[in-house]
């Protein structure tokens, strides 16, 4: 495929604003709020495709409690892409997921400028889930592999084969853990999906841990590894387990969405009747039902590690997969904090 | 066949000049030999009023002589000329297009070639593309009932009937009845065309078709993204598709007629899929086959009582490929399979020169297998029987139908879904106020149904064997006109019609939870439209005509279910307000050429018409020229085509971008 016409042009668009304003890159436009560590949140909207509608990111000031929509199309003058799913701010700069469209967005968070657009050329494609550590940015490809960007030259330097259909990943000491889930496969119960535990430094994968059925969701708050193993949609239901530090598995709960925030584990369990939220302390096991008012059917779930507050996305209305979402804030004990309107398809939260 | 009787004087040539756009073509033009009176200008004189204007319910054709004449490329062109029809272009010659008539649906227009409907019941629509108009020698639209009523009941079981009527009969006054023809056009298009027939005797003869297509399809479009606008390049769309047809007709005496045909038609093709943000990459091919053959027997036994036997075997496979890591195995393989057995019986009474009785009654079976885990294997029996009863005199034209219909469901394994026996009643009149005007009142009624598609009542994690039959109401109100033919106009007519169509238990798919979709009947709909035609030909010197023909469609389409607030009286996905056609013709003995313009308003992508969903309205114009030149007595054609003149980047469907500019042409030998 041809890409260079369009670089040019980006390129072209990009020095022409540059040369605009000051040198200094510190300076805002005048429309497009930028990203601050502990005072803004970043939502990360799906899109839905068929719609036509693309991904995008919504902002929200902390402050004042505004949000402002499609920060990455105003600041840039084109849309993110087709279906991101992952978003990180690591270093100085914000990586994103662009799943369809097959590229790694590197934003500068405060202009929302995009730095360099990372299109995958060797083996693995369709960018899922992203993570980082040191200087180093993982990324699920979800045919299957993981890649790794080296963040000063920002470009894929490493690609590791995988199972089929890798999805969420997250980081102990120097084990970078991947969900891969086969979910394609459902019907033979996801056969080939595992947990993989791949070495940092070396770079290739140490053991294969059999968690369950369709894992594709992980988190960890840097010591403890939780997943959820999503089922096969008939007899099984999604399932939260804990992968400790001797490789075996412990099954915990049902459970369908989640976030980590330190010691406390926040869940949502969602399969097929009315949603229910739990807040499960993690050292002492005790699990304490959350009411959260003013949801219809939630999508997404964040931590705020900064105030400890709750985030959780929805439907603004019932089966309104094509409609903008709400996001609510909750303190860690569920009380309704305020809500906010963001884009169609919101999928997860920057901190 | 059954009709009224017609006059036709005309001059000169074997093939009928000068014959309005939009009219009955008799059959009778091929094989006449040329008058010993010569005019200056072509009359038309007829006792018999074309269909349009005299039918009770909105009826339209178009036959093989306007589409030169109106410059038709394809059937999907053609669709556009008619009035009240949604058509669904995923684009390029490989794409899915499928019809859908007055906003209700694909699912509820029968598509009907040679008399027989065609079936899909995995997906419930036809996709008219694979049918090229090179072998088509009628193409009918009736919105309600056809006053032919001597017809099958499948025909009348839908809301709508799209006939393709082909070539099957040769012309019995040449001893080898051949035509040949070649297509090359932009994007890589080739396709050449051969048709022999011959007339063994008076009785018996025999036609062979085949066609073969070729196209790359790997048109530029431009894609707007932002402030920006992108040029890429279709990818992974080839297509290869052939198709071949052998027709039999014996006519044992004056009064009975048996035909005979089988037919195959094979398309491989790759799918560019919707056009994404960035990626231009995909890997999905595409295997269709369909064969069927048909046997139809027809006789007049007395005065008063006809027959119609029909008979069908229909076999379809469709194998579906996709290469990529995420499967299981690295590839997605989906193939799926239908059969169909088809009977038909009619009998036709007429008691008095004004009464018409037909009772028609239909069998078929049909069954389903592909190779996905979880599949049911389902199959379902079907009975229609009709009873309809028409009475016409010279002012009034007026009928009544009954359709029953039974509906049986099994599934070898698992559950099968619910059977459906339902009564659907129509009627319809169209009224003659003053003798001496042809100018006509039209009212006509239907309510009727369509079955749940088997993929919405199977597909694992999809369907829903509990899901009920969607029904419509439509009502129309039409005024017709035809002005009395003089020297300078000898053709003018025009139709107006309003209609109100009511849907209740739309199916439509919803997201059962976070993981798994289902499909409900969920919604009720309401549509308003009105739809206009015009047709017209001015005599403007010797030989020459101008023809000025065009129709214009508004549609006020709402989903009207009260707790699905954000789409409540919205404007349902993928319908336009205004939409339209114009074509000028200029008809002369050096170069007949037209300008034809489609036009469609903006539509949203989204029944909830969020404004980010919009797609912009167009404009598709494109010029065609052509001329038949005679060689020893033989035909030679010539015709280019220049398609999307403006070169306008629009979509039909979200994400599926139609061919800019692009040309064709087509050079046709005729023994």
């Amino acid at each position: 495929m041809n890409l260079s016409k369009y670089f040019a042009l980006a390129l072209c668009a990009l020095s022409f604003t540059a040369c605009s304003d000051d040198d200094n890159n510190d300076v805002l436009p005048d429309d497009v709020p930028g990203f601050y560590a502990g005072k803004t949140v970043l939502v990360l909207n799906n899109g839905n495709m068929s719609g036509n509608i693309p991904g995008s990111l919504s902002s929200i000031d902390m402050a004042t409690g505004t949000v402002t929509n499609n920060v990455f199309r105003e600041a840039n003058g084109r849309v993110l892409g087709d279906t991101p799913q992952g978003a990180i701010i690591h270093g100085s700069k914000l990586y994103v997921a662009v799943t369809q469209s097959n590229i790694i967005e590197v934003i500068n968070p405060i202009t929302m400028k995009s730095i360099k657009t990372i299109q995958p050329t060797g083996e693995g494609s369709s960018p899922r889930s992203l993570t980082a550590k040191d200087g180093y940015v993982y990324v699920t490809m979800f045919d299957g592999y993981v890649s790794r960007i080296d963040t000063l030259s920002l470009a894929i330097d490493n690609t590791l084969k995988l199972g089929p259909c890798p999805e969420e990943l997250g980081i102990v000491g120097n084990n970078l853990y991947v969900a891969v889930s086969d979910g394609y496969n459902t019907s033979n119960n996801c056969v080939d999906g595992y947990v993989s535990k791949i070495n940092i430094p070396t770079f290739t994968e140490e053991a294969k841990i059999n968690a369950g059925i369709n894992t594709n969701k992980l988190v960890t708050n840097g010591h403890d590894v939780f997943v959820i193993c999503t089922g096969n949609y008939s007899d099984v239901n999604p399932t939260l387990k804990r992968i400790k530090s001797d490789d075996s598995v412990e099954t915990l709960f049902e459970a369908s969405l989640m976030a980590i925030n330190g010691n406390t584990l926040y869940t949502i369990n969602d399969p097929y009747v009315t949603p229910t939220y739990w807040s499960y302390d993690i050292v002492s096991g005790t699990k304490t039902q959350l009411d959260l008012e003013k949801l219809i059917t939630p999508s997404a779930i964040g931590v705020n590690p900064f105030t400890n507050n709750l985030f959780v996305a929805s439907y603004s209305v019932p089966s309104g997969y094509r409609e903008p979402c709400i996001v609510n804030e909750y303190t860690a004990t569920g009380d309704f904090v305020d809500q906010y309107n963001v884009g169609v398809g919101a999928g997860c939260f920057v901190f | 066949m059954f009709t009224n009787s017609f006059v036709i004087r005309y001059i000169r040539s074997l093939s009928c000049v000068a014959v309005p756009a939009l009219t009955l073509v008799p059959q009778i033009c091929r094989a006449q030999t040329p008058s010993t009176i010569e005019l200056d200008t072509v009359e038309v004189v007829q006792s018999h009023i074309t269909k349009s204007i005299k039918s009770t319910a909105p009826a339209f054709k178009l036959s093989e002589k306007e589409f030169n004449r109106l410059g038709v490329t394809d059937i999907s062109d053609a669709i556009h000329r008619l009035p009240g029809v949604n058509l669904r272009d995923y684009g390029g010659l490989g794409g899915l297009k499928t019809v859908s008539v007055r906003g209700l649906g694909s699912q509820h227009t029968a598509v009907v070639y040679d008399g027989i409907v065609l079936s899909d019941c995995q997906s419930g629509e036809v996709d008219v593309a694979r049918y090229s108009l090179d072998n088509v020698e009628s193409l009918s639209m009736v919105i309600g009932d056809n006053d032919d009523i001597f017809m099958p009941a499948r025909v009348a079981a839908s809301a709508a009937s799209f006939s393709i009527s082909s070539f099957r009969q040769p012309d019995s006054t040449k001893p080898l009845d051949l035509t040949t023809q070649v297509k090359y056009g932009s994007f890589g298009y080739i396709n050449p065309y051969l048709r022999v027939g011959k007339a063994f005797s008076e009785k018996f003869s025999m036609n062979l078709i085949g066609d073969y297509t070729y196209a790359e399809n790997d048109y530029p479009f431009r894609l707007k993204n932002g402030q920006h606008t992108v040029t890429e390049r279709r990818n992974n769309s080839r297509m290869n598709s052939g198709h071949g047809e052998l027709n039999a007709i014996w006519n044992p005496d004056s009064r009975s007629n048996l035909s005979a045909k089988l037919y195959y038609y094979d398309n491989d093709r790759q799918i560019p899929g919707p056009a994404i943000y960035y990626s231009n990459e995909n890997h999905e091919t595409l295997r269709d086959r369909n064969f069927f053959g048909q046997l139809q027997y027809r006789n007049a036994f007395t005065s008063q009582w006809s027959l119609q036997l029909h008979g069908k075997f229909n076999w379809a496979s469709s194998l579906y490929h996709d290469e990529n890591g995420k499967y299981p195995g690295g590839e997605l393989n989906q193939n799926y399979w239908q059969r169909e057995a088809y009977t038909s019986a009619c009998l036709l009474f007429l008691p008095t020169d004004r009464w018409a009785l037909d009772y028609s009654a239909d069998y078929f079976f049909n069954n389903f297998t592909s190779n996905l885990p979880n599949e049911t294997f389902p199959r379902r029996h079907s009975v229609l029987q009709t009873l309809t009863a028409r009475y016409r005199s010279r002012l009034l034209t007026a009928s009544a139908r009954l359709l029953g219909s039974i509906y049986t469901n099994s599934a070898k394994l698992g559950d099968g879904a619910r059977d459906y026996s339902r009564l659907s009643p129509s009627a319809s009149v169209s009224v003659q106020p003053f003798s001496d005007e042809m100018f006509f009142v039209r009212l006509s009624y239907k309510n009727i149904f369509r079955m749940p598609t088997f993929n919405e009542t199977y597909f694992y994690h999809y369907g829903n064997p509990d899901v009920r039959p969607e029904t419509a109401n439509q009502f129309n109100v039409g005024l017709t006109y035809r002005l009395p033919s003089l020297s300078w106009l000898p053709n003018l007519e025009i139709t107006a019609d309003a209609y109100i169509n009511q849907v209740k238990d739309k199916i439509v798919a919803i997201p059962y939870n976070m993981f798994v979709w289902t499909v409900v009947n969920l919604d009720k709909a309401r549509m308003i439209g009105v739809d206009l035609t015009e047709s017209a030909t001015f005599n403007v010197g010797r030989q020459q005509q101008i023809l000025l023909t065009g129709n214009y469609s508004y549609q006020r389409a709402e989903p009207r279910t009260r707790s699905q607030v954000t789409e409540y009286k919205k404007q349902i996905a993928y319908i336009p307000r205004h939409s339209g056609n114009v074509t000028v013709s200029y008809e002369n003995p050096w170069v007949n050429l037209s300008v034809h313009t489609t036009a469609v308003s903006g539509r949203y992508a989204t029944n909830n018409n969020n404004p980010d969903t919009r797609l912009g309205g167009y404009a598709d114009v494109g010029l065609t020229a052509y001329r038949v030149f005679g060689l020893k007595g033989h035909d030679i054609e010539l015709r280019g085509d220049l398609m999307n003149l403006l070169n306008r980047q629009y979509v039909v469907v979200a994400r599926y971008p139609m061919p800019g500019r692009s040309w064709r042409i087509t050079l046709k030998f005729t023994l």
